[in-house]
């Protein structure tokens, strides 16, 4: 293998990366190329190991970085940085060392994890909005009905405010779950590459 | 080199490498090579740790005719530098101190 395909076999592998750690991490591994010159191709070559083994490296220790991140901005709220945490996590899953069934195997239950988890959010915004309805359906009644009877009109006007209040809470509870989903998922991913990377680490 | 040598104690070769003259990414792998055996592949990411923690600044720069991405050290990196020689002075004095014999419990 030459610098060309070496390179250009790293960059299917690392194309899935957001588009910026990707320009950046083809931009870095470029540059060594260069630097090391015709002469010390092959050292380089040998010493990345395949494009594969070097994609997952970046993308472990990227994933990484992306977790200790997460902790330290936990206050700050950063939804587009947990998407791209959940994302990194799976592709460090697509790059790690294993059996091609067991990586479907981990695909299927990641994916049919996802699958509850949206079905379970889905199921909380539907009641959500039929809270949101019917209370405010409610409130209208029990305020036209103010003329007739004034206690029955509190009655109902009560039990509309009191379904809208359990949709607000519904949704406020729908992020939290959304947000420890992602969090879980990615120190699980991180967990486990760990296990597997012990002998890499040795090696340094 | 018989001892590993850490993820964090790289960060720390890298800061003290920057600090002296800004340096492009092989160039600093080189140094970092003559004490641990690391791959390119391994350093990118601690660069880029340092980067998007604020130790490190980049910037480009022609060289024969292509791009070079220098790393240079900042404010915070320095004073992160600081620290960190603090904490290896002190983990070398005890090291030194157990293995010379001074240092007993």
């Amino acid at each position: 293998m030459n610098k060309e395909q070496y390179l250009r076999e790293l960059k299917r592998y690392l194309r899935r990366l957001p588009k910026e750690e990707y320009e950046d991490a083809m931009d870095y591994f470029t540059e060594c190329f260069d630097e090391a010159g015709v002469e010390g191709e092959q050292q380089l070559i040998a010493e990345l190991g395949t494009p594969k083994e070097a994609a997952r490296e970046v993308f472990g220790n990227l994933l990484e970085k992306e977790v200790g991140k997460q902790e330290l901005i936990v206050h700050e709220q950063k939804e587009g940085s947990l998407l791209k945490g959940v994302l990194i996590a799976i592709l460090a899953i697509c790059a790690a060392p294993i059996g091609i069934p067991l990586l479907i195997v981990i695909l299927a239950l990641i994916f049919t994890a996802i699958c509850v988890v949206a079905s379970l959010i889905l199921c909380v915004v539907c009641i959500v909005i039929v809270g949101v309805l019917a209370g405010g359906k409610l409130f209208l009644r029990g305020i036209l009905a103010i003329p007739f009877s004034i206690s029955g009109a509190f009655i109902v006007i009560g039990t509309g405010v009191f379904a809208i209040g359990i949709g607000i809470i519904a949704i406020a509870l729908t992020m939290l779950a959304c947000k420890w989903s992602a969090k879980a998922f990615m120190w699980l991913t991180g967990k486990f590459l760990k296990r597997g990377g012990v002998k890499n680490d040795r090696e340094e | 080199m018989y001892y590993p040598v850490s993820a964090l104690l790289i960060e720390f070769l890298i800061l003290s490498i920057v600090e002296k003259q800004d340096s492009y990414g092989y160039e600093i792998s080189q140094t970092i090579k003559l004490v641990a055996m690391i791959k390119e592949s391994t350093l990118y990411p601690i660069l880029k740790k340092l980067e998007k923690s604020g130790y490190l600044t980049t910037y480009s720069q022609e060289y024969q005719g292509r791009k070079r991405k220098y790393y240079s050290i900042t404010e915070e990196g320095k004073e992160q530098l600081i620290m960190l020689r603090e904490e290896w002075k002190s983990y070398k004095d005890t090291i030194d101190g157990i293995i010379e014999g001074r240092l007993r419990r």
